[in-house]
């Protein structure tokens, strides 16, 4: 809500500055958001009427005018406007006048005729942001008056950025009652209410969904000269709310809205057929409306209509068709109260927002629409002229909103924020705000409060406490911070959140990332194709519309943003939510990892080495023993995204946690990224399960230690060879660990070389030889029976 | 005896010139060894009359001891040239840089969240935490926020489907949290909660993910005072400033009665009034929302508060755009080892 302080002030005028009334405003709830200053940036422009007017002989464009400057004082000027015409009073900018951007008014001449000044548009003097011609003011407009001076430039406009349970602030009238109740101050009507004398002229009305609109009052106005200049000072208090000045029938109706808060329309009666309905729209049913997009509107809109068609949505936005236009002769001005329920959700529903809409949705005061509709009635006559016909009001009294009784209890009040306030103070705040407060007749310190129409927040005990609390001031709620079962100052080191892992993979040079949940189609399907996709229903771009399942695309296009900026080094994790298209679509918390380029920092002596499985793979196994000391096997394992070579099971127990691997050749092409990456993804939640270790005694005698090589086929793997020597070996066998793998030509095509060491120990007694011999032929044989390894000559 | 003092004083001098262990060697054999001089001249004693035995062999062993102490001495001092000679060849150059693995780092928005959530944990409150894929009961309506309520105006939502939607704040947790502890019979409740939040909103300040922190307190005695309190000393505690001007500002949200939002003083406005800004959003837990779970709001109330990590972060650190947190640019990230 944008206005004009000096509006304000015309109805409440606390003794304080601009500042202060801010803050007030917003220490109240009511947050003031800006505050522009309003100034003249223009000098010497006056009011001149336009007396004379004859073409200029050497330019068809421009026109010799004689205005009076006021007293009579003829002034020549040659002007180009458009719209120029004899008997309008416009601003005249006077030589000698400074206008806005540095522009000084000398005497001019333009094709040999003199020119003594300027008539101005209003970009000219920074009125309008572009303007079609010259700025005409109301015929009674003073001549020779100042410019600045006659449109109160001199003003400050406050923006307050008013919370949604707060529509009765959106208007001069409801704001003005808030300050009253903070500085305890009334407000007072800054023009004379009068009755309008009107003609007994009626028009039938059909208010049908009586739930949805309890109100609807209306009056016809006949002959009205809607051809005529809104008056400036309410195309400036309109302007200084952000409004543009359409037609003087619109702009009394915009700015009674903004003075009352009633939102109101004026129909043309000529396109009225027969009668007023206020009705349910029927399904499908058409209307252009006053921005000129039509929509198909669904029955349970409720719209304003005639006996054969829709005419606007009820308390949103006008139809085209019924709208007043320069033709109209007699309109039909509607002010009504629309339910809030039956409009919220609905300007939404079609795209829409409007002043109007914005005010109903909130709720408008139930007993405003006869204050606002004679006011209006009032300002047409005024401006526009013609005959007011008779108010007609339909309105179903028990369908209005209620406002009940609510217990306010003095001591609950106290108990919930923590304060000691007075019975008196509490009484006083309310009925300044003006609820209607009595004494419950048990109790001393225990009020019933009965709202005023205009609230449509204050429905509990609680929505009482918070209106003293926010007018008492939060700033004078104070609680002993000594006293306090929160006391930070006995803040020891932080028992932190469980980032073990995080600072685990920051120690092997690991960089944390976060990306977005979201991920790009294109991305989504190169990396699992077959999965189903949970996707957005209205994302911001395709590119974020995919529900990730997965981490790894996040990484990949991470890495990429990283290599794409010259980084030869990649150490990634990320640890989030990832989602599916099954039952709560929360699939859980993953953890993944991606590694590139070089495996140490490029220094004058780290080896220069790339990250292969490898490294990846002792990362993952460290992370899995600091965290859990389950047992941690791979095997071979293949995956959409990742290489069929080069991709493993991680498990965990013998449950598989997750995957690691070499990222797929073809899905790096795809994801247009030509480095080699090794990814990892874990389920989050199966490795942090942190169990507790049993210790076992360390053996007091002497470890054995023997090498074997075995010539196997080259198609073996580790973990097969290991398994075998452990099945074959008694628990002598404390540890074996393969040490060397190589193929060359020197060996037989297909044969690889693999030498294991061996480990012997005994918790009891040193280890014969011959004990040691024994488990080393047993493995022996074993190998040989079931990988068909041969031994190597020593 | 004249002979003995000669000899003794050439061998200091031979001892005193020696340059290596060699040479000393060379010396001690040449005087002290079995043919040496001072052992010959000890040796022919027996050529001496009785008288003046004892006194010869005692100025002839004061010899020998004066001789092995001087090149004891110098054997002393040689190890040390040597060692000398030694460490010098081994210097290095120590500023040349380590080797290995270097530092990665975690990412500022998990530290900052871990520093708030830690703060939290030592006054007693609970992580907990819920799913970032919401439905409509969870994140709005058991909020006291009723489809169609002006409120979700605020909240920009993302939609999966008519049920599903992206959690638009943490408030849910406070839901979810809420419904175990009415039947736990526990004294009181509090809880902080951490994650990820969606909002279809992105420019320069907005990004459509962003993080949230939101707490609650529930207790049979608990007040706005309260609330203020421990607000005050949670920012002044993480900004590490006692000073610090604070303001609670009546504000509006569904789920709280009386609401506030928190404002702290960050630097001065042009005309030199305190420049205001907001860090917080904060309440008295709405009676709907206790009731909406089954508690008993005559007996029990509660606070609850949100905020936005990155907004800490920022001003923690001083980083002035919201995008660099989703760029995950190392040259970004590893500011923050």
């Amino acid at each position: 809500m944008k206005f004009s302080e000096k509006w304000l002030r015309n109805w409440i005028n606390p003794d304080a500055n601009t500042h202060e009334i801010a803050e007030a405003l917003t220490t109240a709830g009511l947050e003031v958001d800006d505050i522009s200053q309003q100034t003249a940036e223009f000098s010497k422009v006056i009011i001149a009427e336009v007396v004379n007017l004859e073409p200029h002989p050497q330019a068809d464009k421009l026109k010799i005018v004689t205005v009076n400057a006021g007293n009579n004082q003829l002034v020549q000027v040659v002007c180009g406007a458009n719209n120029v015409s004899k008997g309008i009073k416009v601003p005249f900018a006077q030589v000698g006048a400074k206008l806005p951007n540095n522009i000084n008014i000398e005497k001019a001449t333009l094709k040999s005729v003199d020119s003594f000044g300027m008539l101005c548009a209003g970009d000219e003097l920074g009125l309008e942001e572009k303007s079609t011609g010259l700025y005409i003011f109301e015929d009674q407009a003073p001549v020779g008056t100042d410019v600045a001076e006659f449109l109160q430039l001199n003003d400050s406009i406050i923006d307050i950025d008013l919370t949604p349970n707060r529509g009765d602030c959106l208007g001069i009238m409801g704001l003005a009652c808030e300050l009253g109740a903070i500085y305890d101050q009334s407000s007072s009507l800054p023009y004379t209410e009068t009755t309008v004398s009107r003609t007994p002229d009626d028009f039938e009305v059909i208010v049908e969904d009586t739930e949805a609109c309890p109100r609807y009052t209306c009056c016809l106005i006949r002959n009205v000269n809607i051809n005529t200049i809104t008056p400036s000072w309410i195309s400036e208090r309109l302007r200084r709310s952000g409004i543009r000045t359409i037609d003087p029938i619109v702009d009394i109706t915009n700015y009674v809205m903004l003075e009352l808060g009633q939102p109101l329309h004026g129909y043309d009666l000529a396109k009225i057929d027969n009668n007023i309905q206020v009705r349910m729209a029927k399904d499908g049913e058409k209307l252009t409306l006053l921005d000129g997009s039509t929509i198909e509107l669904t029955s349970d809109t409720l719209v304003i209509a005639d006996a054969n068609k829709a005419l606007a949505i009820a308390g949103i936005m006008g139809g085209e068709d019924s709208g007043v236009t320069t033709a109209t002769k007699n309109i039909l001005l509607e002010s009504a109260f629309f339910n809030p329920e039956a409009i919220a959700g609905k300007a939404r529903s079609y795209g829409l927002h409007t002043e109007s809409s914005h005010r109903f949705e909130r709720g408008v005061d139930f007993e405003l629409p006869q204050k606002a509709l004679e006011r209006a009635t009032q300002l047409i006559l005024d401006i526009c002229g013609g005959q007011a016909g008779a108010i007609i009001d339909k309105t179903t009294a028990e369908k209005l909103p209620s406002r009940n009784q609510i217990t306010l209890r003095v001591d609950r009040l106290n108990k919930l924020l923590g304060t000691t306030i007075e019975s008196s103070y509490i009484q006083t705040t309310l009925q300044r705000l003006g609820c209607s407060v009595a004494l419950a007749a048990e109790s001393a310190d225990t009020f019933t409060v009965i709202p005023p129409s205009w609230r449509f927040d204050i429905t509990i005990e609680a929505d009482l406490i918070e209106e003293i609390a926010r007018l008492y001031g939060y700033n004078n709620i104070h609680s002993d911070t000594n006293s306090s079962r929160f006391n930070f100052s006995a803040l020891k080191s932080a028992n932190e959140m469980e980032l073990t892992p995080h600072k685990l993979l920051a120690s092997r040079g690991y960089y944390e990332v976060i990306s977005y949940s979201f991920i790009d189609t294109k991305l989504a399907h190169i990396c699992s194709p077959k999965t189903a996709k949970l996707e957005l229903a209205n994302p911001i771009s395709k590119e974020q519309s995919i529900m990730r399942n997965s981490l790894i695309p996040g990484l990949l296009q991470t890495a990429k943003y990283n290599i794409n900026r010259q980084q030869n080094r990649i150490r990634f994790f990320e640890i989030g939510q990832i989602f599916t298209t099954e039952n709560n679509k929360v699939a859980g918390n993953s953890f993944a990892m991606l590694v590139a380029g070089n495996e140490l920092p490029t220094n004058w002596n780290n080896p220069t080495k790339t990250v292969d499985f490898y490294t990846l793979k002792q990362d993952i196994t460290i992370l899995l023993q600091s965290n859990n000391n389950a047992t941690i096997s791979y095997e071979p394992a293949t995956q959409d995204a990742m290489h069929p070579g080069q991709c493993a099971k991680i498990i965990l127990d013998g449950t598989v946690v997750g995957y690691l691997g070499k990222i797929h050749p073809s899905v790096a092409t795809k994801a247009d990224i030509s480095q080699q990456l090794f990814i990892a993804e874990i389920n989050y939640d199966a490795i942090t399960a942190n169990n507790i270790v049993a210790a076992k005694p360390v053996s007091k005698y002497p470890e054995v230690k023997r090498d074997l090589a075995f010539l196997i086929d080259q198609s073996i793997i580790a973990q097969d060879v290991i398994n075998c020597i452990n099945s074959a070996a008694t628990k002598k066998l404390v540890n074996c660990s393969i040490f060397d793998v190589f193929s060359s030509d020197k060996l037989a095509k297909g044969v690889k070389s693999i030498a294991i060491n061996l480990f012997f120990q005994d918790i009891t007694r040193t280890l014969e030889d011959a004990e040691i011999k024994a488990d080393i032929d047993s493995i022996i044989d074993n190998m040989q029976a079931k990988l068909n390894a041969k031994l190597r000559d020593s | 005896m004249e002979n003995l003092n000669n000899i003794l004083e050439e061998a200091l001098i031979e001892v005193n010139k020696a340059s290596s262990f060699a040479l000393l060697n060379d010396i001690k054999v040449e005087y002290l060894g079995k043919k040496g001089k001072l052992t010959l001249l000890l040796r022919n004693l027996g050529s001496l009359s009785k008288e003046e035995r004892p006194k010869a062999g005692q100025l002839i062993n004061e010899s020998k001891q004066k001789l092995t102490i001087a090149i004891n001495n110098k054997q002393q001092q040689l190890e040390q040239i040597v060692l000398q000679q030694k460490l010098t060849s081994e210097t290095i150059d120590v500023t040349l840089e380590g080797n290995g693995q270097d530092l990665g780092a975690l990412h500022p928005i998990t530290q900052t969240t871990a520093k708030i959530c830690g703060m939290f944990q030592s006054l007693g409150f609970k992580v907990e935490s819920g799913p970032e894929i919401e439905d409509n009961y969870h994140n709005f309506e058991a909020l006291n926020i009723p489809k169609h309520h002006p409120a979700r105006a605020m909240h920009d939502t993302f939609y999966l489907d008519a049920d599903y939607l992206l959690r638009t704040h943490t408030s849910p947790v406070q839901i979810r949290t809420l419904k175990q502890w009415a039947t736990s019979g526990e004294e009181s409740l509090a809880i902080i909660c951490p994650g990820k939040v969606y909002r279809c909103d992105h420019d320069q300040t907005h990004s459509p993910m962003f993080h949230q922190i939101e707490g609650l307190f529930v207790a049979k005695q608990t007040s706005f005072a309260e609330l203020k309190s421990l607000l005050t000393e949670f920012i002044r505690n993480f900004f590490v400033s006692n000073e610090l001007k604070i303001r609670f500002r009546p504000s509006y949200f569904p789920f709280t009665e009386p609401s506030a939002e928190v404002d702290i003083e960050w630097g001065k406005n042009p005309d030199g009034s305190t420049k205001w800004l907001e860090v917080l959003g904060c309440g008295m837990v709405h009676p709907q929302v206790l009731a909406n779970v089954g508690i008993d709001t005559e007996i029990y109330s509660g606070f609850a508060f949100g905020l936005g990590v990155e907004r800490f972060c920022m001003l923690q650190h001083g980083i002035n755009d919201l995008r660099q947190f989703y760029d995950n640019d190392i040259r970004f990230l590893a500011q923050f080892k």
